[in-house]
């Protein structure tokens, strides 16, 4: 019966091996909740980015005929007034404007046309927040006809958005 | 107890090692799992990135897009006064643009007017069908490769 039994020795020497196991599982496993974490923000980011993209896409490509207006502001900044068929707020043919201001970019909608830059004290909008960018701007084609517009978004977390799109009203 | 029981309750060196070859074999599969989701997010990401240079061949009537040619990127957005920083990135990018037809519909083949002649030949009717053509055009870098459906109308 004494045989049978483990030594001393033996427990331990088990026990680290197993200890030792257990470290790099452990290690594997805090690694694995760290890298979902991330990917888990870097989605949201990826979505975020998307939905910025559609909201530009259709903005433009279903807005009224010659009513785009780019207000060059610096190399890095423009403002976009126009007014587009496409809404975020369930209004009908909006106005809206595209402004940037603490490199924070901004969609702002409103059923009463934006006319001047800086806004009007009077002025009424729905404001929806972007996110942080280095540079937006807005290209127009030298073919004015064509209505053809061409984004540059740029982001403080390096993701961009760059697309050629055409006012289909035209 | 006999001396042949102790024996057999021992594990033998080739089952410790058989045991540890097993446990590893399953930490490096563990591993490898981590690695390829983050390999495979980013491929995602860079995808999401680069087919957005699709929008590009919009309105080029048919100088680019509908042939193969070789140009850098920028010449598909040409008649925009880009910024030069982002003018000298776009030229850097050299492209390889391929098209690929892959379907034509011929409305004429649908057209319930066309009368079949007596040899069983059908006449074509007034109405002229149209010709859909479905092709791909395909924007290859050396990065990255990018493709577009089309519809042409002949």
């Amino acid at each position: 019966m004494k045989k049978s039994a483990f030594t001393l020795i033996e427990l331990i020497i088990s026990i680290v091996i197993l200890s030792i196991l257990m470290l790099f599982l452990y290690k594997s496993y805090a690694a694995l909740n760290k890298s979902n974490a991330l990917l888990a923000t870097e989605t949201q980011k990826l979505k975020k980015t998307e939905m910025i993209r559609k909201s530009i896409y259709l903005d433009f490509t279903t807005a009224i005929s010659k009513s785009v207006k780019i207000l060059k502001q610096n190399t890095k900044e423009d403002v976009v007034f126009m007014q587009t068929q496409n809404s975020l707020h369930k209004r009908i043919n909006p106005y809206v404007a595209y402004i940037m201001k603490n490199n924070v970019l901004y969609r702002l909608e409103s059923l009463k046309p934006f006319t001047e830059y800086p806004l009007g004290a009077d002025s009424e909008f729905v404001v929806d927040k972007l996110g942080a960018v280095k540079i937006f701007r807005t290209y127009e084609s030298r073919d004015i006809k064509s209505e053809l517009y061409l984004v540059h978004i740029l982001f403080k977390n390096k993701s961009e958005i760059l697309l050629k799109m055409k006012v289909l009203n035209s | 107890m006999p001396k042949r029981g102790v024996s057999k309750n021992a594990f033998t060196l080739i089952e410790v090692m058989v045991a540890v070859m097993i446990v590893s074999v399953v930490i490096a599969a563990l591993l490898q799992m981590r690695g390829d989701t983050s390999h495979k997010f980013i491929g995602i990401k860079k995808m999401m990135q680069t087919n957005q240079y699709n929008s590009f061949l919009l309105s080029q009537n048919d100088k680019y897009g509908f042939e193969e040619s070789n140009i850098d990127l920028y010449r598909l957005v040409g008649n925009f006064d880009l910024e030069s920083n982002l003018r000298r990135r776009l030229k850097a990018i050299k492209l390889q643009v391929d098209y690929e037809e892959l379907d034509t519909i011929d409305t004429a083949e649908f057209d319930d007017t066309a009368k079949a002649t007596d040899d069983g030949e059908k006449v074509q009717s007034d109405t002229t069908g149209i010709v859909f053509e479905i092709g791909k055009s395909i924007l290859k870098a050396d990065h990255f490769s990018t493709s577009l459906i089309r519809v042409r109308i002949q």
